[in-house]
């Protein structure tokens, strides 16, 4: 059982050098293989839930002795869970790249990138100390950033790459300080150790708050909550089952993982809870808010994401489930959102166009991507007794008990929810057709892993309740359904009335109306936060590169000089005992 | 009567001092390459006796003999620059080549 723990990552990446090799062979063989290495990293995953007892167990092998680093996994219930939900969900986003990828030039590329990317997240789950998963979250990094600049030809994806690698870095760099102090006071980074540690000498309440603050902003980084999300909506610029696969399965779990993960450590502290709350919040309403009015379908999805993650760490912060309610927040969004992304992506390959306001009226021609962007969209607004309902739900009931603020404050989001997903679907699915020509049902490669899902949203609150590896014991107040159907019900009037029925009356009404006007260009800019950073980027950063600039002249004696003056300044300094 | 790793850090920081000052005064650029040599020997002798007499001292040591191997091609990958520098411009004083270029 223990070697399933340490194959399920290591498959994916031992196969990453093989894929250029098979396709300078065959093309066919090549995607192909990529689909079997992730089909047999998707049956180890379930092998170890399987298999899986209960309690935890590590496993380690000495690496580096000098330094005392070890390469563990840490296989508890949490890990296996979301090693087998991550898994069975790449395995389906690989199969589906193979008909959206179809005829792309440099799908080798794409293959090995996103196999290093399933195996870096696996081992980021698995992985059993600080360090490790430091490790794999920055290949997590990398891997994302290269695959969403894929279309390298193209500036806006070239320029959103570089934009998540920047954006992330800043979270990566205080998860590197917060992995430091640990390091340097405890010696170790191992989960376990940590959590024994935490209240006595080396690791007081001041550097316990401290190293929460800075795992929250790396986690924020990853998980793209409010100020450092603005990588996520242009992350859209990659290929759709890359936004797939950076929306449900990957990327952005990294982050709500690492504070399920360390939650021993953030119970610690109530300030840190409330903090996550805060964060979590904020990004919900934003996220939802900018959703509403998105024209591209991806970015709705993308601002929905940014949204959903708030509701997960808004869960964790309201602390009463030891982070349970968000990891089955995030199994279930996962689900919808992976959906959502495969027949939107469905939906731009027959079509050509991600703006919703140039679509219309698919329902009758792409009658699979239908029903599966329909499934989405009526899980993620919480329709019973979809997985969406039950794990919103279980998040408002829990909420309710401790913090109601937060309980009404995700209520009410889930009417902006129901709003953004209805619009989407209204304005892609129905009402006339504004194409030129009829667009045809995608492939068959296509449609499976979309029908797989559509099976996957309706029935898999019954898997995640039959199993035991996180027993979810879901209580959900009747107040709370009541609530939720009175959200789902009056999302659904309002985009009813204003998008479907009364389109030139809301139109003529945005027109006129010069709040709103504004409020919608707002919302569109994503409340300026774009601009701010480019303000602070060329008043600050630029300034300051220039005035530095001036110290490389470019001759080598003059700047070999420079160096042995401060080189000599140094010893001079020592010698007088300065520092 | 100072002991063995105050003398080699002393003579790591005059080598260290010294490359640096010929990097910075030389015409030739067979010459700076020369002086980085200097630089990286200096540097090398910094790491072997920081492990002197401690549990670790062959972990320097190992790696004094890594540093010692990309030093050398570090090397000769300069020189083959400064061949092909010769070949484009006629000289090899770098103040000259700097001209060149404007």
């Amino acid at each position: 059982m223990i070697y399933a723990a340490w194959l399920i990552w290591a498959v994916p990446i031992i196969s990453v050098p093989f894929i250029p090799l098979i396709g300078m062979v065959s093309q066919r063989g090549r995607n192909w293989f990529a689909v079997l290495a992730s089909a047999l990293t998707a049956f180890i995953g379930f092998y170890l839930a399987a298999s899986f007892s209960s309690g935890m167990t590590e496993s380690s092998i000495i690496w580096l002795p000098i330094f005392k680093v070890p390469v563990q996994v840490l296989v508890d219930g949490t890990s296996v869970l979301l090693a087998a939900f991550i898994s069975f969900l790449s395995f389906l986003i690989v199969l589906y790249s193979v008909g959206y990828m179809k005829g792309e030039k440099g799908q080798s590329r794409y293959y090995s990138l996103i196999l290093l990317f399933v195996g870096a997240m696996l081992g980021l789950v698995m992985a059993g100390n600080l360090i490790q998963l430091y490790f794999f979250w920055e290949i997590v990094g990398i891997c994302s950033a290269f695959l969403i600049a894929f279309w390298y030809d193209k500036p806006e994806a070239r320029r959103a790459g570089l934009k998540a690698f920047v954006v992330t870095r800043f979270g990566d760099i205080a998860l590197f300080i917060a992995v430091l102090i640990v390091l340097a006071n405890l010696k170790t980074t191992n989960y376990a150790s940590i959590f024994s540690a935490i209240g006595s000498k080396p690791f007081g309440t001041n550097t316990v708050l401290l190293v929460g603050i800075l795992l929250l902003i790396g986690a924020m980084g990853k998980s793209a909550q409010v100020p450092l999300h603005v990588w996520l909506p242009d992350a859209m610029e990659g290929p759709t089952p890359v936004s797939a696969l950076i929306h449900a399965a990957t990327m952005v779990n990294a982050g709500v993982y690492l504070v399920i993960r360390m939650f021993p450590l953030f119970s610690y502290s109530s300030t840190l809870l409330v903090l996550v709350t805060i964060v979590g919040l904020t990004s919900m309403i934003f996220g939802a808010a900018c959703a509403v009015v998105s024209e591209d379908l991806k970015r709705i999805l993308a601002y929905s994401t940014i949204s959903q993650l708030g509701i997960m760490f808004a869960s964790i912060g309201v602390g009463t489930t030891l982070g349970a309610t968000a990891t089955y927040h995030l199994i279930s969004q996962g689900l919808f959102k992976a959906l959502a992304f495969l027949a939107a992506g469905s939906v731009i390959t027959a079509t050509g166009s991600r703006n919703v306001e140039e679509l219309g009226g698919l329902r009758k021609s792409m009658k699979y991507t239908y029903i599966g962007f329909l499934f989405a969209m009526l899980a993620m607004s919480g329709v019973p007794p979809l997985i969406g309902f039950w794990s919103k739900d279980w998040i408002v009931s829990t909420a309710l008990t401790s913090n109601v603020v937060a309980a009404i404050l995700i209520a009410l989001s889930s009417v902006l929810t129901t709003i953004y997903s209805f619009r989407a679907l209204f304005k892609v699915f129905y009402g006339k057709s504004k194409l030129p020509n009829e667009p045809k049902e995608s492939s068959t490669v296509m449609i499976v892993p979309i029908m797989t899902l559509v099976v996957s949203v309706t029935v898999g609150w019954l898997v995640l309740d039959y199993q035991r590896l996180v027993p979810f014991n879901i209580t959900i107040d009747p107040l709370t359904i009541g609530m939720s159907l009175a959200a789902i019900a009056s999302g659904i009037g309002i985009v009813y009335v204003a998008f479907s029925s009364r389109t030139a009356q809301t139109q003529s009404l945005m027109g006129r109306n010069a709040p709103l006007i504004a409020l919608r260009k707002y919302l569109l800019e994503g409340l300026g936060f774009d601009k701010f950073y480019g303000f602070l980027y060329s008043r600050i950063v630029l300034p300051l590169a220039k005035t530095s600039s001036y110290l490389e002249s470019g001759w080598l004696g003059v700047n070999m000089g420079l160096m042995l003056a401060s080189v000599l300044l140094i010893i001079f300094l020592v010698a007088l005992k300065v520092i | 009567m100072p002991s063995d790793q105050l003398i080699f850090t002393v003579t790591a920081t005059v080598l260290v001092v010294i490359g640096l000052g010929s990097m910075a005064y030389s015409r030739n650029l067979i010459k700076t390459v020369m002086a980085f040599q200097a630089i990286v020997f200096g540097a090398n002798l910094a790491l072997f006796s920081s492990g002197l007499g401690s549990y670790s001292s062959y972990m320097s040591q190992t790696f004094v003999l890594f540093s010692i191997l990309v030093g050398a091609s570090v090397e000769a990958v300069a020189l083959a620059i400064i061949v092909v520098i010769h070949r484009k411009y006629g000289t090899l004083n770098p103040w000259e080549i700097r001209k060149l270029k404007h």
